[in-house]
């Protein structure tokens, strides 16, 4: 046959190998609940991470040509998924800049620690007063803290702390350099820590006596 | 050049804590993280409910998945 090796590499180009097509499709399938699960802590809600859902799957199909290695796929669709959440929400706050939307609120974050203001000598705590609070916490506090975080700082904990992304991944995920993905993920960290503390102190799970401000 | 950890403060070692719980440190500083934490209480309990509070965040490994959802993304898939 004249040209059997030039028809394969046509035939390569205009269809997927089929394993990525498996693959993809396996992964789906395997992975819908923890697809979904990332999607609703970044939108917040039900509805809002279904759509983000089959946008990230349609788009995953329509891009399967450009998935280099399968055994990347959950990366790959993790990448989608993120894109596809910031792009969403720019076009969203469309009045406010990029960076408006990614960086955090004006202000000098002071450094907080959740741990510190609870470790403090109360008389009548006894036992373990830290981790005595994190029992006391609901997977809806938890939620709340990480709903109030703006969204490019939602974003990094996502991909860090419930995805397990390394920074090198999430900095490729956001195109961002590295050091901004640290320091970022440091701030976002914090500024969850006294979220919590907050709203501990609002739900009446804490009696502490006011800490000295410097 | 000595395999020993370097020493460091409390101060030094919080400051570390966030990149050593997310395994991001250079040996060397990794290494000097886990030293203070074998030899300081404090820090080390510190160091144990940012992990604990870490994992909370982290939540449960899946949602469980409407059936909506499910029709949806198979008549997403079947197109393809």
């Amino acid at each position: 046959m004249i040209g059997s090796d030039t028809e394969t590499a046509i035939l390569q180009r205009m269809t997927p190998p089929s394993s990525a097509h498996e693959q993809l499709s396996q992964h789906i399938e395997s992975h819908l609940g923890q697809l979904y699960s990332t999607a609703l802590r970044l939108t917040r809600n039900p509805h809002d991470a279904e759509d983000l859902v089959a946008d990230t799957v349609e788009r995953a199909w329509k891009g399967i040509e450009s998935l280099q290695d399968p055994a990347c796929i959950g990366p790959w669709l993790t990448r989608i998924m993120t894109n596809h959440f910031i792009s969403e929400r720019r076009k969203a706050v469309h009045r406010t800049p990029h960076e408006e939307y990614i960086e955090e609120p004006e202000g000098d974050e002071k450094p907080f620690s959740l741990f510190e203001h609870l470790h403090q000598p109360v008389l009548l705590w006894w036992g373990n007063p830290e981790l005595q609070f994190l029992d006391k916490l609901l997977h809806e506090d938890i939620e709340a803290a990480l709903g109030s975080l703006p969204d490019g700082f939602r974003v990094v904990i996502v991909l860090a702390d419930v995805e397990g992304l390394k920074y090198r991944e999430i900095a490729q995920t956001l195109d961002l350099p590295v050091g901004t993905v640290r320091s970022r993920l440091a701030r976002a960290r914090t500024m969850m820590q006294k979220c919590l503390w907050q709203h501990a102190l609002d739900k009446g799970l804490v009696e502490q006596p006011p800490i000295e401000e410097t | 050049m000595s395999d020993t950890p370097r020493k460091l403060n409390c101060d030094e070692a919080i400051r570390l804590l966030f990149e050593f719980l997310d395994n991001e440190l250079e040996q060397h500083d990794h290494a000097a993280v886990e030293a203070h934490l074998h030899d300081c209480r404090a820090c080390f309990s510190r160091m144990e409910f940012d992990k604990r509070l870490r994992g909370m965040v982290k939540g449960p490994e899946k949602a469980n998945v409407p059936e909506t959802l499910r029709q949806r993304i198979k008549k997403i898939s079947d197109q393809f």
